[in-house]
């Protein structure tokens, strides 16, 4: 077990997320609290954390089964993005978004965050 | 279609025919969630899954608005206006004059430029910046592309996104 797979994600009513063995994050369903980053983020950190200490070149999270999220939410990836800015180096590692081009906030947020954070994140769009 | 009321939360629904539905809630009542689950599946199985995700954008980001800014001793009306080939997701509260300047600041840029705004909202918080209430309106306009208008009536404001849909 690495760090990244040992980290324990939130129980949430309205989105499940699962860490699997691979070190892949897949989440599914919405996240409409008003303060997401208490739970959500808060695991977002750990998990980046973990990726540090684990020395990885990439993360890779799903979300295509996000259906809905909130503007915090959306937040929640931008600061990710940031955490990997570090100004004249290389990110730490890249992060893999696997995102559903049927999910509108999906298409147009991670087309904005992919273009302001180019070489830190890349998307991969299933149906 | 279930809807999961509160009776200390004091809210209202009522439906005429197809048009329109109106939910009246008191801030604070934390009927947000619910609320929005409700007329996302509303919109879903009478508009279908495309209309339904940009009404479910516009309700949660409207409604939260008001939730967030308005006078905390006004009721929240939001109403889901249908017509044969139109929809809008209509929201009206008070607020006072500070905040009302705010919206209207906020409401005018997003007009200009909605997709500019979201990507400077969403470029302001990639450089470490505070994130801001505009990109909820942003994504209204540029994610659910529905056109944004607001009147303002003394403490009243009224923002309404709208959409023309396919019959």
């Amino acid at each position: 077990m690495n760090a990244l797979t040992a980290v324990k994600p939130p129980k949430l009513e309205t989105v499940t997320i699962r860490v699997e063995e691979s070190g892949r994050i897949a989440f599914k369903g919405t996240i409409t609290t008003e303060n997401p980053s208490a739970d959500v983020g808060a695991f977002m950190l750990a998990l980046h954390k973990a990726a540090l200490a684990d020395k990885r070149d990439s993360v890779e999270i799903d979300v295509s089964g996000l259906t809905f999220v909130n503007s915090s939410a959306i937040r929640l990836f931008i600061d990710w993005a940031s955490w990997l800015r570090i100004p004249g180096k290389p990110p730490p590692y890249v992060l893999r978004i696997c995102a559903s081009r049927t999910i509108t906030w999906q298409k147009t947020s991670f087309m904005a965050l992919r273009s302001l954070a180019a070489g830190i994140i890349q998307v991969h769009e299933v149906d | 279609m279930p809807f999961a009321s509160d009776s200390s939360s004091r809210v209202r629904i009522s439906q005429i025919a197809k048009v329109p539905v109106r939910i009246v809630c008191t801030p604070g009542s934390n009927m947000l969630a619910c609320t929005h689950e409700f007329l996302t599946a509303y919109a879903n199985s009478h508009q279908g899954p495309q209309v339904g995700q940009r009404v479910s954008v516009a309700v949660y980001e409207l409604f939260e608005n008001a939730m967030s800014y308005g006078r905390i001793s006004s009721d929240i009306v939001l109403e889901l206006v249908e017509t044969p080939n139109s929809l809008a997701v209509r929201v009206s509260n008070e607020s006072i004059p500070a905040r009302i300047s705010m919206l209207a600041a906020h409401v005018s840029r997003v007009q200009a430029g909605a997709e500019a705004t979201f990507v400077e909202e969403m470029k302001r918080s990639v450089m470490g910046g505070t994130p801001r209430a505009m990109l909820g309106l942003a994504r209204v306009v540029f994610e659910a592309k529905m056109d944004l208008t607001l009147e303002i009536d003394g403490l009243l404001v009224c923002v309404t996104a709208s959409s023309r849909v396919r019959t």
